[in-house]
């Protein structure tokens, strides 16, 4: 089985489509009108930027688990890279969905209270999502032997990638939590997300795994290059 | 004097600033949003020009041997 390889032509066109549609999205989010309603005010155009930081955290953690899957499959090294960079790249977008988060939280929930956290259950376990995804890392550079890194690697990052949904949907709905969802999927529900910032929304959400993609192809790239260094023994960049 | 230093609002309707301060000024917030959002896309780009460099700078004066992994 060939490893996966960088398609550079693929990159370059996916480079423009994504730069136009996530600068169109962004016009949109501020040019059209949104339901005003108290508390939430402006702040309803968080949704096109705050909830598509998870969606894409999610996507990156598909993206790493599937290759970690496949490296225990076929032992190819290059699986273990690409499954590194996407889990570094889901840390990325989950921290920023943490911070925006507390931001947006601060200024509707506990508006007022000058409370920034309040230990609310769906923020304090997706902190500990990212904590899970952290210890990856710290794992990781445990060990030295690059074949025994990768195959412990994959193990946990298997581990890692099944306890998203349960930490970022299943435990905060059994708890009293003051984020939207509590019953059902607000993403997709019929009544929690108004027909008008629908488009936008889900734009925002196939925008910014675009963008995550370009990111992770990015730094793939680049860790190959290390990594032909390292094959003659050059000085790491 | 004292007139001339009291500001002159700018009369309603004039171009940029008639849009600039429509809707609580969220405008603005889009303009500030859309420079990051280059810069960032800037950045993006001139990585990519980077790591094409250095590709071919070792493909040059090495080999073009993918990496062994």
């Amino acid at each position: 089985m060939q490893a996966p390889a960088i398609h550079l032509r693929v990159y370059r066109v996916l480079r423009v489509v994504v730069a136009v549609w996530l600068t169109g999205m962004i016009v949109a989010a501020f040019v059209r009108d949104v339901p005003r309603l108290a508390i939430l005010e402006h702040t309803a155009r968080n949704l096109y930027f705050h909830v598509p930081m998870w969606f894409t955290m999610m996507a990156a953690a598909v993206v790493s688990a599937y290759h970690s899957m496949r490296y225990l499959g076929t032992g190819q090294l290059v699986r273990d890279v690409r499954a590194r960079e996407a889990a570094l790249v889901a840390m990325l977008f989950g921290s920023l969905g943490l911070v925006t988060g507390i931001v947006w939280a601060r200024f509707t929930w506990y508006e007022g209270q000058n409370i920034w956290w309040n230990f609310d259950p769906k923020q304090s376990l997706a902190a500990v999502e990212l904590l899970i995804y952290g210890a990856y890392f710290v794992l990781r550079s445990s060990v030295d032997d690059p074949e025994k890194r990768a195959r412990i690697g994959a193990v946990y990052n298997l581990f890692a990638f099944v306890t998203v949904p349960f930490l970022l949907y299943v435990l905060p709905r059994q708890m009293e939590s003051l984020h939207p969802g509590a019953e059902g999927t607000p993403a997709f529900s019929q009544t929690d997300l108004a027909p008008v910032m629908r488009p936008v929304f889900y734009a925002a959400v196939l925008g910014f795994i675009g963008l995550f993609w370009l990111i992770y192809t990015q730094r793939v790239r680049l860790a190959l290059l290390r990594q032909r260094l390292d094959d003659h023994d050059l000085p790491d960049l | 004097m004292t007139a001339f230093l009291q500001e002159t609002p700018a009369p309603p309707g004039a171009g940029l600033e008639s849009v600039m301060l429509s809707n609580d000024k969220l405008y603005v917030v889009l303009a500030v949003v859309l420079i990051i959002w280059f810069g960032l896309l800037f950045f993006l780009f001139r990585t990519d020009r980077r790591i094409a460099r250095l590709e071919r700078t070792l493909d040059e004066r090495i080999d073009s041997e993918p990496p062994r992994l």
